[in-house]
């Protein structure tokens, strides 16, 4: 168990340090941020109030940690805009996001694994390059761009798809998923490009490695060699970058969720940036830190289990 | 190796048949945007009619609205004192009788009997009083507007006594608008007097279901509503889409019944298809750019006045607006009563703007000019503004905020300089301008303040001769035009598209869409 | 463990090469003979060379707004059409180029200013400060998702170009810190640095002569894969509105325009776009060309 207690161990100071980061970003407004909010001609009783309510009104380690004990309780303040509690905002718009990134994810995976496979079996060879060009072209495609060009085309010209608006999957799938296509496609090839390379490097570095010629030369036919083992060993430093790519993902989610007006968790962050809902920013990229610090870890302590040359 | 000519024909053979499928399965969808939306066919109280809004409706109750937007979904969950019907004429709603003093300074109101709100209490008398009173306050937005009321008492348990400070013409007028509307009294004290607007109750035609921040408010009928026959369908939704061209798209494409804004630019399109119509009605309303006159550089007189002159206000409403607007240069527009020909709109003269910011003795003069996010066209407004104001030597920032936050910026926090917010607009000329120049006043966001406007205002709703008041206004706009604390650009006429769909809409000239009477085939 | 950009490095760390004149002359042959490298190097030169002769060539000041012109079709007289206020688009796209530039140099910078001394503290002096303090602080700035964290450094930083350069600056230094971290590693482990110590050369010496021309080649491709990077960043950025205010143009905020025009207007969609794109690849392949140079084990 050494390596997973060493894995939750290095964990912890990242935690606090993502907290403290996250927690002095109020701090980085320039000037009294009660006068930023409520403006020159508040009293000073409101002002007060303000401060205490986001409190500021006390030490900062004080300050910092109530506000760590109140995010361990799920509370992450209430939204400058409206006073609803920002955890409740944010419940309300997971959902969306979180079908939106299995969707991307499932484009991703259905698009990365077989082109990186064809692509690292023919490497050097004309399906090498069109297969590498789509993988530089979908890491450098601009995703709102992209996500345009969807829309100009198959909303707008052919009629496919809506090019907006959303309905709840359980309310109606049909128009949840006409809604969702697009999206789900936009996000996921940005995934697929980063993930097939990924692939292709891992899958060429362990098809030269000794125990696959083993194989080979015990004359199982080429093709079952590749898919038994090589590719499921290949997939191991995919499955743990694809911790990584959760980052990124989550930023293509944002941009989607903007360009396609998907009431989902990304443009909550990007509508209380207009807003300067300050309070709602911070809760909103606490979340999202956690949420990448969990995934790695998982992947990370999953992997150490895959992988039978890792000494638990 | 014949094996490796297999492998690329076995995964590309599987790219192929992803891609058949993706696009069945895009034409298996494509009908949804053409789908009939539910409860399309029967006549029967059914059915759910989509409303898109150009702005997530900022606050939901009367005593504390300041916006359009709000007024929009609260004529539907409230009922009022006195409404407007298609002429514009003003009826009674909740009131059904109303007699006036001799004296003009006391009105006695009979309330309607049998009315209850939606959490079952009772609408009487106290519970207008209590309105009243809320909308008095002085943290109320109604305040400025209810000034001249002295006192109101409850006479009996369905009539009601106000008493003004002095004649007040415009009053029954603004009791057709947000300070007629009657809330409950007892959601107020338990949802508490600050929280109400997160969860409004009222005896209107539709219930506050629920609410998605930015994206969308859900109403349901209200099954005991006092009106026999309505509401028609069972369920309102209202979709923000702040971009109106947006709105326009999804009109065409059926996932809206009705947009309560048609861009100059897309007003052909919609006009032209043969599901659609287009409402287009001039307005009372007035739209331009407020002038921090508290806020450097703009305290300065003359800087005003050099943008007074170097904005080309025909050019701007024609190529933004087409014929969706005319060009004004004060809060009247034309149908007003208070509208005549000195508010006629200046042409732009260049050279008199540069003698007066030259007269301001300030060199790179700059501001930043607060718009509406999301807003395309507010955007193209704003870039010809700068570019107009360029050409004379003050550089503006565009800084665009969401719509909610502006409000709150220029009427509570005036945290900013120069702000593009218009109005509405009202039958009587007195609530298109006393709340916006009154010194102090809820609406006055300029923060602009001069006794002689405010003695010339008060004198004007005191009266109701129409002549009189005319000059009166016309005393206050030459003031206006010299002292610059608004720069009038726009009247925005009221423009809806509409899918033919929708039966039972009348068009009144307040531009809200009364949707109780309306149903969808 | 975790695959991190520049962890890989460490693990199979280039060997410290020769830094003479000779091997450099060999060096540029070597570049020249990637046919990749070699095409994305053109599309940098290319867009360095519009940017920096845009007031030169573009045929209408980006500014001048022809209110008579709007929304039109690409023609005689605006080769690439017009936007809504009557601009044109090709004088546009061309100063466009000056912004994504500019803000893509600046967000570098800086993050090569914090990343490249942090990442040597690290790597060379080690114990508590190395372990504990910097690198987890490196793995906290990339707990977050970088556009979320671009966001939050405007909301309380306010928009504008530098601003945006400052919250992408700081959004890439990990991987800056951690490339010149694991180079620092593997150099300061070879004996001549053990040697030169002994000799009584200083920190500063030894990072000048021995680790610094050989930490610079992953340096050299992670920037020009950072400026990739952050041309889609500053672009990304300016789309939501939150990077260069009208009416400078940016690529970016040209898009958000034209997705408000989509079907009045859809010309004013390609051009930006595919601007964006170009710069993109022409840095990524440019990138991936130097790495294949200097060192095709290189992992980044």
């Amino acid at each position: 168990m050494t390596f997973v207690i060493r894995r939750f161990l290095v964990t912890i100071p990242v935690l606090v340090l993502v907290t403290v980061m996250t927690f002095s970003l109020i701090h980085l407004i320039p000037g009294d941020p009660a006068t930023v909010i409520l403006g020159q001609e508040a009293t000073p009783g409101a002002k007060a109030a303000l401060r205490h309510q986001l409190g500021l009104d006390r030490p900062a380690p004080i300050q910092y940690v109530s506000w760590v004990w109140g995010v361990a309780h799920g509370d992450l303040g209430n939204s400058l805009t409206d006073r609803t509690p920002v955890s409740t905002e944010i419940i309300q718009r997971l959902p969306v996001t979180v079908e939106l990134a299995i969707g991307a994810f499932l484009v991703a995976i259905f698009l990365a694994i077989p082109l990186g496979i064809l692509s690292a079996l023919n490497r050097g060879r004309f399906l090498d390059y069109i297969a590498m060009l789509f993988a530089f072209g979908g890491m450098s495609i601009p995703p709102f761009w992209l996500a345009i060009m969807f829309i100009l085309f198959f909303a707008v010209r052919l009629h496919w798809f809506p090019a907006s608006g959303y309905v709840p999957l359980l309310q109606n799938p049909r128009a949840n998923l006409a809604a969702m296509a697009m999206p789900m496609v936009a996000t996921g090839i940005r995934e697929a490009a980063v993930l097939m390379r990924l692939l292709r490097s891992s899958l060429l570095e362990t098809l030269s490695q000794d125990y696959i010629r083993t194989a080979r030369s015990k004359g199982i036919r080429r093709w079952a060699v590749i898919l038994k083992h090589a590719v499921r060993n290949a997939l191991i430093p995919v499955v743990t970058a694809s911790g990584l790519t959760i980052a990124g993902l989550l930023g293509g989610i944002v941009i989607t969720e903007t360009v396609f007006s998907l009431p989902g968790f990304g443009r909550l962050i990007v509508e209380a940036v207009y807003q300067r809902d300050f309070v709602t920013v911070q809760g909103a990229v606490l979340v999202s830190a956690l949420f990448v610090i969990a995934v790695n870890l998982v992947v990370d302590v999953s992997y150490a289990f895959l992988d039978p040359r890792i000494k638990l | 190796m014949h094996a490796s000519f297999r492998q690329p024909t076995r995964i590309l053979s599987l790219v192929a048949i992803a891609l058949t499928a993706f696009m069945a399965f895009g034409t298996w969808t494509a009908s949804i945007g053409r789908m009939a939306p539910p409860g399309a066919r029967s006549n029967a109280p059914h059915g759910t009619i989509t409303i898109s809004l150009s702005a997530d409706p900022p606050t939901l109750d009367p005593a504390y609205s300041s916006s359009l937007y709000d007024r929009q979904v609260l004529n539907n969950i409230c009922d009022k004192l006195f409404d407007l019907n298609a002429k514009g004429k003003i009826i009674g709603d909740l009131v059904t009788h109303t007699t006036l003093s001799k004296n003009q300074k006391v009105y006695t109101f009979t309330i309607r009997k049998g009315v209850r709100f939606t959490d079952g209490s009772a609408l009487t008398a106290t519970a207008v009083k209590f309105n009243l009173d809320r909308d008095r306050q002085p943290s109320s937005t109604r305040a400025s507007e209810l000034s001249f009321v002295k006192s109101v008492k409850v006479l009996g348990r369905y009539s009601l006594r106000v008493t003004l400070s002095q004649p007040f013409a415009p009053f029954i007028s603004i009791l057709t608008d947000r300070s007629g509307m009657i809330v409950s009294p007892k959601a107020v004290k338990s949802e508490g007097d600050q929280n109400f607007r997160n969860h409004p109750v009222c005896s209107g035609p539709f219930m506050f279901q629920s609410r998605v921040k930015g994206d969308s408010i859900t109403l349901v009928a209200n099954p005991h509503y006092w009106r026999k026959g309505e509401p028609k369908v069972k369920k309102l939704i209202y979709k923000i889409f702040t971009d109106p061209i947006t709105a326009a798209v999804n009109l065409q494409s059926g996932q809206v019944d009705m947009t309560d804004a048609v861009p100059a630019t897309m007003l052909k399109a919609i006009q032209s298809n043969s599901k659609l119509r287009v409402v287009n009605k001039s307005g009372y309303g007035y739209n331009g750019i407020y002038l921090n006159v508290k806020a450097a550089p703009l305290n300065n007189v003359n800087v005003r006045r050099a943008i007074y002159w170097a904005i080309d206000r025909k050019k701007i409403t024609q190529v933004v607006f087409g014929k969706t607007a005319h060009p004004g240069n004060s809060p009247f527009a034309p149908g007003d009563l208070a509208h005549d020909a000195t508010d006629k709109v200046p042409a732009r003269n260049v050279k008199l703007a540069k003698q007066y910011l030259a007269k301001s003795h300030l060199t790179g003069v700059s501001f930043s000019l607060l718009i509406a996010s999301g807003d395309p066209i507010g955007a193209q407004l704003a870039q010809i503004v700068q570019s107009e104001l360029k050409q004379i030597g003050i550089t503006v920032t565009i800084q665009p905020e969401d719509f909610g936050t502006l409000l709150n910026t220029t009427e509570v926090t005036f945290n900013y300089q120069a702000a593009a917010l218009g109005w509405s607009g009202r039958p009587d000329p007195d609530q298109n301008i006393y709340s916006f120049f009154y010194t102090k006043a809820a609406l006055n966001s300029s923060q602009y303040s001069n006794p002689t406007v405010d003695k010339l205002l008060n004198q004007a709703r005191a009266t109701s001769k129409a002549s009189k008041r005319r000059s009166l206004y016309d005393k206050v706009m030459k003031i206006l035009d010299n002292q610059v604390p608004y720069v009038f650009i726009y009247h925005q006429d009221n423009v809806f598209g509409m899918s033919r769909s929708l039966k039972g809409f009348t068009y009144v000239p307040d531009g809200m869409i009364r949707v109780a009477s309306m149903s969808k085939t | 463990m975790s695959i991190r950009l520049g962890e890989q490095a460490s693990e199979s760390a280039a060997v410290p090469e020769e830094s003479e004149g000779v091997g450099r002359r060999g060096l540029l042959a070597r570049f020249l003979r990637h046919r990749a490298g070699v095409a994305g190097a053109i599309i940098v030169l290319l867009l360095v060379l519009v940017a920096l002769t845009a007031p030169l060539f573009a045929p209408y000041n980006p500014d001048y707004q022809d209110l008579n012109a709007i929304l039109h079709a690409p023609s005689h007289a605006h080769v690439l059409g017009t936007d809504d206020l009557g601009r044109d688009e090709l004088s546009r796209l061309m100063f466009g180029s000056r912004v994504s530039l500019e803000a893509a140099a600046l967000s570098v910078f800086i993050a090569i200013l914090i990343g490249i001394p942090l990442g040597f503290i690290a790597g060379y002096y080690r114990g508590f400060w190395d372990e504990w303090i910097i690198m987890r602080v490196v793995d906290a700035l990339q707990a977050f998702p970088f556009l979320i964290l671009a966001l939050a450094l405007t909301v309380f930083l306010g928009p504008g170009l530098v601003n945006a350069s400052i919250a992408i600056g700081i959004g890439f230094s990990p991987g800056f810190v951690r490339i010149t971290r694991a180079q620092v590693l593997a150099v300061s482990n070879q004996e001549y640095v053990d040697g030169a110590r002994a000799i009584g050369a200083g920190d500063l010496r030894i990072f000048r002569s021995y680790i610094l021309p050989n930490a610079l080649a992953p340096i050299l491709v992670l920037t020009a894969l950072s400026m990739a990077a952050a041309v889609l960043a500053e672009a990304a950025l300016s789309f939501l509105g939150l990077g260069v205010q009208p009416p400078t143009p940016s690529w970016g905020q040209m898009l958000s325009v034209a997705q408000n025009y989509i079907t009045l207007a859809p010309w004013l969609a390609y051009w930006p776009g595919i601007a964006i794109f170009l710069a993109v690849i022409g840095f990524n392949i440019f990138g991936d060309g130097i790495r294949d140079t200097l060192d095709p084990r290189m992992q980044l």
